[in-house]
């Protein structure tokens, strides 16, 4: 822009707009440091205490722990069916391939309410399974769409004749695909595994329909929480997951670029 | 013997291997991929969506729950029921606001981070994304530190006498704006960088050359050639508010409840009303796809003018 002023009046709006977008965030993790029950920011003074008190606390670490199974549990699932459906779809011709892609992305478009409301009363229906197990299925369907979005991604940039000339070469199908396919689509695997993750793990509206007492998830006890309890316990927990995130997507950023991370969420 | 056989005596000996289990999947492979991602489609999701078609056609009885007689009277009850309608109302428009508010708020920052030479471009993205991959929650309870009765905006406006008393934020409309924005700007931002990367340099710098001034330059190319991510960013901002379920069910008190998608929850779990919960989310489900499919088919239509003025250039 030649207007300098206008440029600058540009430079301050984005500026401002960092501000609100990073605001609840930077206080969170100011209050988390916080050594008082007050909730200031910034803080008088600062301590761990806070980070220490939720270490100690069943109901966060349980939490935490029922988190990371079922999303560790959903994410492989997702993985594996992804792989799958993405190599379905994109190396076999057949008719009725854009619905059934479509089919397999809708969990990432259909309101989540829904998705949550119709597992309930399906599972109620079959009479089926604990708690455990329906987390983890109502889970693995809404990650599928991410793990077949980034495996069909890296399975299109891939260059067919490597595989041929594996096959050419001596190689059977399942070596060619263990030592060529698996290596070359590896990228995308990784990204596929780390948003199925995330997206499990972060999840709060499928679960809210389907937990029980023993497998209350860490958003949902965080919820209950907020709703309860109004001192920096929260932020401390909060700054926690919000650390974990920085760390996921500085790992993202090295392994794939950002590029790729785009709208690969749902909330 | 194989000397003899003519075609056996050009096939090369290495290309047929004496086990390939993949050779033996050939024969089914496309069910061999297709089968199981398909069949946990089927069973986890296209089936729970039939039954909740079905139940929202049952009859509740009052204190004995659902009964499998079929009825339209969770419709007929919804659509004649002021305080579902305004909830459609309240749900809709708020989809509108929100993507209207974000693509207001968020198309200086796009612009800035697609035209400027900013030396710090890969930070900038960071820090788009970071918010956004922190959980849902986690950010609400920032807002609930900041627009609190006791929070960082009551404190300013009373030391500033704006105000008399703390306002209650959280239990407001305005409280579900700002946080409903704050969670949806990235992904306006992110689908407005797109298109406005594309715009050529050579565009602009020949509208200059021309006499345009800054201003018709932004309204007649710039504002333009970014249509197709306004139209995709608003769409997503769009569906993701209407299906929005945190957010008004933690913040804006009364107005919250008057969500859709809190509706369902409400029925499904507080009331017990399960038939009447299918049937709210049945028409949620409607109004979502319907949304979806509505922006899908402006969006191709606008997508013809993008190509047209890809030929100018050239």
């Amino acid at each position: 822009m030649k207007n300098s002023l206008g440029s600058a009046a540009l430079g301050i709006y984005v500026l401002i707009f960092f501000v609100f977008l990073l605001a609840p965030v930077i206080i969170i993790v100011g209050i988390s440091f916080s050594d008082s029950f007050a909730m200031d920011f910034p803080p008088k003074g600062y301590s761990l205490r806070w980070f220490n008190y939720i270490l100690n606390r069943k109901e966060f670490v349980n939490a935490f722990y029922v988190s990371v199974i079922i999303a560790i549990a959903a994410s492989v699932a997702s993985l594996v069916l992804g792989i799958l459906a993405s190599m379905a779809i994109v190396r076999f011709k057949f008719r009725g391939k854009a619905l059934l892609e479509s089919l397999f992305m809708s969990p990432a478009t259909l309101p989540t309410v829904i998705i949550g409301v119709a597992l309930l009363q399906f599972f109620s229906v079959t009479g089926f399974m604990n708690s455990w197990n329906r987390l983890i299925l109502g889970h693995v369907i809404i990650c599928i769409p991410f793990t077949l979005r980034s495996i069909s991604a890296s399975l299109y940039g891939f260059d067919k004749s490597l595989e041929e000339a594996s096959l050419v070469l001596g190689a059977n199908h399942l070596k060619t695909f263990y030592k060529i396919v698996l290596p070359i689509v590896r990228p995308g695997i990784v990204v596929a595994l780390i948003f199925a993750f995330i997206t499990s793990f972060d999840n709060f509206t499928i679960s809210m329909f389907l937990i029980d007492a023993a497998t209350i998830t860490l958003p949902i006890r965080i919820l209950t929480f907020l709703q309860w309890q109004f001192d920096p316990s929260v932020a401390a927990i909060s700054a926690l997951l919000i650390f974990l995130t920085f760390v996921v997507i500085m790992i993202i950023e090295k392994a794939v670029g950002l590029g790729s991370m785009a709208f690969m969420r749902n909330q | 013997m194989s000397s003899q056989n003519p075609t056996q005596a050009y096939a090369h000996p290495i290309a047929r291997p004496r086990f390939d289990l993949y050779a033996i999947l050939m024969r089914y492979r496309l069910w061999f991929f297709l089968g199981p991602p398909l069949l946990v489609t089927l069973v986890l999701l296209v089936v729970p969506l039939v039954i909740l078609l079905q139940y929202s056609f049952f009859t509740h009885v009052p204190g004995k729950g659902m009964v499998f007689v079929f009825t339209l009277d969770n419709y007929v009850k919804f659509f004649t029921d002021t305080y579902y309608l305004t909830g459609t109302l309240i749900t809709l428009g708020t989809g509108a606001l929100i993507s209207v508010a974000t693509l207001i708020v968020c198309y200086p920052v796009a612009f800035y981070y697609a035209r400027s030479h900013f030396r710090y471009k890969g930070l900038i993205l960071v820090l788009l994304l970071a918010p956004f991959y922190v959980n849902i929650i986690v950010k609400i309870y920032g807002w609930m530190i900041i627009l609190g009765r006791t929070g960082m905006v009551n404190q300013f406006l009373l030391a500033f006498n704006i105000m008399s008393r703390p306002y209650d934020f959280l239990e407001s409309y305005i409280g579900i704006i700002i946080i409903l924005v704050h969670v949806q700007s990235p992904i306006m931002v992110l689908s407005l960088i797109g298109p406005l990367q594309n715009i050529s340099d050579s565009l602009i710098h020949t509208a200059r050359v021309c006499g345009a001034r800054d201003r018709t330059i932004f309204k007649d190319v710039i504002l333009p050639l970014s249509m197709p991510g306004v139209l995709s960013g608003s769409m997503l901002v769009f569906a993701a508010t209407v299906a929005a379920f945190i957010v008004p069910l933690v913040v804006g008190g009364k107005i919250g409840f008057q969500f859709l998608s809190v509706m369902v929850y409400q029925q499904m779990n507080t009331i017990q009303n399960w038939a009447f919960g299918a049937a709210i989310a049945v028409v949620l489900l409607a109004l979502s796809i319907g949304v979806v499919t509505l922006y899908s088919i402006i969006l191709k239509a606008s997508k013809v003018g993008v190509i047209m003025s890809e030929k100018f250039i050239r």
